[in-house]
């Protein structure tokens, strides 16, 4: 009886065992299938980062040849030659032809201060703007609120490619603190036509909507006034919003062309895209130089993606959008 | 007494005024605005040191020049005139002459020009063609472009082709035919006997460079008695002929639609290479006495080959249209127009200077650049606003062309695009 049951028990743990086997390996098998697909699509967004900081570290001659093959992905006679090049003077090299790396060629300082500076100042002031109107449009009971509201709404599907040259016109016209005529070449031009934005009044708007009302009037029992109701009740309730327009205004501004191409000229004022355009004169391209540069360019947005990264995947599924 | 006190005062004050006005004269100089393309390191350090130079020279004027992407140069152009905010003095690419002349952005030369006999005849006649429209001269160029062929001399002899030392004795069709037959047997397994830098992309180097083809065939882009129409010129029998024998290199291995790299050429992989005259310092670098330039072929009845750089203009809404002058003629000085070509490698655009260059003279290394400019076979592009057009248009079909496309489809639909922008632009009838 004893050795029925024996028999028995070693059976069910025999048959336990290899279910565990067999849960183990299927488990084991989809977690490779599963990492392998999640690697590959991690390649498949990758790789274009990792040729273009390749390519920017291989010398003028291997970039295009090497393309075709895996040195793509390898950077065998790594330089910085397309960077700086002050002191190195091997043939073949763009130190010796005089057209040197992008530090030789552009103004990089000034073209990053100019770019970080812009988009700082248009994140900045727009996150004060534009609360402020939705804060306005959501909580006052004024007049035509509703025709204001639509009004908003309109404009966020106008392209500004439509409405770019009557503001190129009216800019040109408008004064500045110092008497000059036209905001030409200048920062301001490139801020303030976009410290109010549409979508971000929207966002802000739909989000306010949902804070209770009770919080208000609490603070007004209190006696705060509008603007205080403003900055100690609905900003710090409303920090994710924040955070979404902010990071969606500066992946859109950092990346701005049309508007500083048309507004500025020469490096004084000008963005890193605009500058970008001293690569793409007379063939042959140079585009070690271009892989340089946009490694340069591309090092800014990497920083503040990972800086709000949690804020940014907040962002996509709060709005949607994802820059 | 008093009378006399206040004539006096009133001299002294004349005198004063006027010397008090000649003072803020000395001191603020007539700004003379210019914008010029971020071209090579050499060439912007050179025009810096040449306005450098011209602000040293006098104090009447001061040029004050931006430098302005190349990629993006023609856009700000536009933008700035839309903004009636362009500079006195213009720097632009040969493709854009016409139409900102067309378009109001220019004033004519002639009258400046005319003030200086000496210089108007040391010109080029290339510059002056590429600058006139309408009759009218809208630019000068300090330096012009040379586009011809050059060849490996060992892989030349060791293929017995003969090798044409002027625009006389060019190749003709069967003879370049034969040429590049001969040549593919001394070229090695993974290289072919001509490179047409095909890796510049589908840009202005394909009108540039391959039009002078089409009418060297007997065709052209445009139909020039009254560039009203491309349809019947660029896809008409000449063009069509032209253009499939073109195909036929790259069907026949004769050359490559995707060459690996830009230095097919100096890797010896090739044995000619189809370019300008600013690989000369590479190419010479890379191949030493074996570097020979050979004419273009006459692939019909004559040679065709193109002409023009960036060249500058003064603008229509210059303040200081006479000291846009004055500059202009400063960088025309024969020291300066050499400056700027040594810089550039381009052929300067002045005789006197192309004369004292032995690299210019009979049996230098570029002499096949002086007579194909000086001796007609140089053309200048269609002088017409659609210019721009056109070479997009002719630039997609050159592409399609290489690709295997229909020839005939390809350039039909260049044609097309063509006639359809003048026509929108109702014939871009004069403005003034």
């Amino acid at each position: 009886m004893s050795s029925i049951s024996q028999t028995v028990g070693a059976e069910e743990r025999r048959a336990a065992q290899a279910r565990a086997r067999g849960y183990r390996l299927r488990r084991t098998l989809f977690l490779t299938l599963n990492y392998g697909f999640m690697l590959f699509l991690v390649g498949f967004f990758v790789f274009p980062v990792v040729i273009m900081v390749v390519s920017s570290l291989k010398p003028e001659r291997l970039v295009s040849s090497d393309m075709r093959t895996i040195y793509a992905f390898i950077p065998r006679e790594a330089t910085l030659e397309n960077y700086t090049c002050p002191d190195y003077q091997s043939p073949e090299t763009k130190c010796v032809d005089g057209a040197g790396g992008v530090f030789e060629r552009l103004p990089m300082p000034r073209l990053f201060f100019n770019s970080v500076f812009v988009t700082s100042s248009i994140v900045l002031l727009g996150l004060f703007v534009n609360s402020m109107a939705a804060y306005a449009l959501a909580r006052l009971r004024l007049p035509g609120r509703g025709i204001v509201l639509t009004l908003v709404i309109l404009l966020i599907i106008v392209p500004f490619e439509s409405v770019a040259v009557p503001l190129l016109l009216l800019v040109n016209e408008l004064p500045w603190i110092d008497g000059t005529i036209s905001w030409l070449n200048s920062y301001h031009v490139q801020i303030f036509p976009f410290a109010a934005d549409a979508f971000s009044i929207f966002l802000f708007y739909q989000f306010f909507l949902n804070i209770p009302r009770d919080f208000d009037e609490a603070a007004r029992v209190d006696g705060a006034g509008g603007f205080l109701i403003y900055r100690r009740i609905i900003v710090p309730l409303a920090r994710p919003v924040f955070a979404t327009v902010a990071i969606l205004q500066f992946l859109a501004h950092w990346g701005s062309f049309l508007w500083p191409l048309m507004t500025t000229r020469g490096f004084e004022f000008t963005t890193l895209p605009v500058a970008m355009n001293v690569f793409f004169g007379q063939a042959p391209r140079q585009w070690g130089d271009v892989m340089a540069f946009a490694s340069l360019a591309t090092v800014p947005v990497l920083v503040v993606f990972l800086l709000f990264q949690r804020w940014f995947v907040q962002s996509v599924s709060a709005s949607g959008v994802k820059g | 007494m008093n009378r006399k006190f206040w004539v006096a005062l009133s001299a002294l004050a004349l005198i004063f005024g006027a010397f008090g006005t000649g003072i803020v004269a000395a001191q603020s100089p007539t700004v003379v605005t210019v914008w010029f393309h971020s071209g090579q390191g050499a060439e912007r350090d050179a025009l810096t040191a040449i306005l450098d130079r011209y602000n040293a020279s006098q104090s009447v004027y001061r040029a004050e020049a931006t430098q302005l992407p190349e990629g993006s140069y023609n856009d700000q152009v536009n933008a700035a005139a839309v903004a009636n905010a362009l500079p006195c003095l213009l720097d632009f690419d040969g493709p854009n002459v016409y139409n900102y002349a067309w378009a109001g952005y220019l004033i004519p030369l002639d009258d400046y020009l005319a003030q200086v006999p000496d210089l108007a005849a040391d010109i080029i006649p290339s510059i002056i063609q590429q600058g006139t429209y309408q009759d009218k001269l809208w630019s000068i160029g300090t330096f012009d472009s040379g586009l011809a062929i050059w060849g490996n001399k060992k892989m030349l002899e060791a293929a017995n082709v003969r090798i044409p030392t002027s625009i006389e004795d060019a190749w003709t069709l069967d003879e370049f035919n034969a040429a590049l037959e001969a040549l593919r047997a001394v070229v090695p397994a993974d290289g072919y006997p001509l490179d047409l830098k095909m890796n510049y992309g589908a840009g202005e180097w394909f009108t540039y460079g391959f039009s002078p083809i089409l009418q060297s065939f007997g065709g052209d882009l445009i139909d020039r008695t009254d560039f009203q129409s491309a349809d019947g010129t660029i896809n008409g029998e000449a063009a069509v002929a032209a253009m499939t024998w073109f195909q036929g290199l790259f069907k026949n291995g004769l050359t490559s639609a995707t060459p690996e790299d830009d230095n097919v050429f100096k890797d010896g992989k090739a044995a000619l290479s189809f370019v300008g005259h600013w690989v000369y310092p590479e190419y010479s670098a890379a191949l030493g006495e074996d570097l020979v330039l050979l004419p273009m072929p006459k692939f019909g009845e004559k040679a065709a080959t193109g002409m023009g750089s960036w060249n500058w203009g003064i603008t229509s809404t210059c303040a200081a249209k006479d000291g846009a002058w004055d500059l202009l003629k400063f960088l025309l000085a024969a020291d300066n127009v050499k400056a700027f070509a040594d810089a550039s490698g381009a052929v300067p655009a002045l005789t006197s200077v192309l004369e004292a260059d032995a690299r210019y003279a009979e049996g230098g290394a570029l002499n096949i650049y002086f007579q194909q400019l000086v001796g007609g076979v140089a053309v200048p592009r269609p002088q017409t606003p659609a210019y721009p057009v056109i070479t997009r248009a002719f630039a997609q079909a050159v592409d399609e062309i290489a690709k295997g496309g229909d020839v005939q489809t390809a350039l039909d639909k260049a044609a097309d695009t063509i006639d359809r922008d003048i026509a929108n632009n109702n014939g871009y009838a004069p403005r003034n």
